[in-house]
């Protein structure tokens, strides 16, 4: 491509921002190429890569003034993800969404990002929606199994400890000590489903909370309360 | 480089390389001296200067050389004062970093 060509690919591009805006810019370029000579020409060229990503770097930053929080420069000027990313840039703009001021360290395409795991989200609520619910109905369901069977488990054991002293007193010795022996076996093992019930309620459950907390966070990084 | 250059650093950065110019300077220039300090593309300082510009931190002139009109960059008052909180921000934030990384102790 010639640089002629260059520039009126580039003209043709700016149609859409103000006069002044389109002027200014035209200009700069073609006294860049002026300035830089012909024998920097086809290195300029080069480097440009093409006039729709210059094109769309002028107008990236005029659309800061309306909406900072698009993109950083680095020192490969104001290139890439934006521009795949433009489309959904310009539907959140259209949605007249909140604007957020990134300060002076812009934040890439946060918003187009964050815009797009919305929508994704959305459409597969359905199968996230009934997971989740799945899980935390699996969690309480293990939760209220162990605290039942540790009640039945303390009562039964009680139960057959009762028999075992009255089986002392009125009737036989060792259909006592088998059945106040096993009371304590069962107690025993009381114990131990209570030491897992107080595991599942103290660790599993927040551990799985904990979980689900930094999927989301990962998931919408710095923007919990969408 | 492995390190960005974000925006206020860029800004800092054009602002120091036209102060430099005390009858002013141009695009293609500006471009090749800040290339000196770290890797920019031909594109990225269009956006930068007409931003400074807007914000008053730069003023623009046409001057004729050889037979057309070029555009010269020039700081303003405005653009001098960003320039030294840039500055003082910059030794403020570098030397506290050059001294964690040679394993010295912040004060």
């Amino acid at each position: 491509m010639s640089r002629e060509e260059f520039m009126r690919q580039l003209e043709a591009l700016l149609t859409d921002i103000s006069e002044e805006e389109k002027r200014e810019a035209l200009s700069y370029y073609r006294s860049y190429f002026e300035d830089a000579g012909e024998e920097n020409e086809e290195r300029i060229l080069k480097e440009l890569e093409s006039p729709q990503k210059v094109a769309a770097t002028i107008k990236a930053d005029l659309g800061i003034e309306q909406n900072p929080g698009i993109g950083s420069y680095t020192e490969h000027g104001y290139e890439d993800q934006r521009f795949e990313q433009k489309h959904a840039v310009d539907l959140k703009k259209e949605a007249g969404q909140e604007r957020q001021h990134g300060g002076y360290a812009y934040q890439g395409n946060q918003t187009a990002k964050i815009l797009l795991i919305v929508v994704l989200a959305l459409i597969t609520s359905p199968i996230w929606g009934g997971l989740l619910t799945g899980i935390l109905g699996t969690i309480f369901g293990i939760a209220v199994g162990v605290v039942a069977t540790a009640a039945a488990l303390y009562i039964s054991g009680g139960v057959l400890f009762g028999i075992g002293i009255g089986e002392f007193a009125v009737g036989s010795l060792g259909i006592g000590f088998a059945l106040t022996g096993a009371g304590m076996l069962v107690w025993a093992i009381a114990v131990l489903v209570t030491v897992f019930g107080v595991w599942i309620c103290g660790k599993a459950i927040p551990w799985i909370c904990k979980m689900i907390a930094k999927l989301w966070r990962s998931l919408f990084p710095g923007k919990e309360a969408l | 480089m492995v390190f960005n250059t974000g925006a206020a650093l860029l800004d800092a950065i054009v602002l120091a390389v036209v102060c430099k110019e005390k009858e002013g300077t141009y695009g293609y220039k500006i471009t090749q001296d800040v290339r000196q300090a770290i890797e920019v593309s031909e594109s990225t300082l269009y956006p930068v200067l007409r931003r400074l510009q807007k914000d008053d931190c730069l003023e623009v002139y046409d001057m004729e050389c050889g037979g057309r009109n070029r555009r010269y960059y020039k700081i303003t008052e405005k653009g001098s004062a960003q320039l030294n909180l840039y500055r003082t921000e910059w030794v403020n934030y570098s030397s506290k970093i050059t001294m964690l990384f040679s394993g010295g102790e912040l004060t």
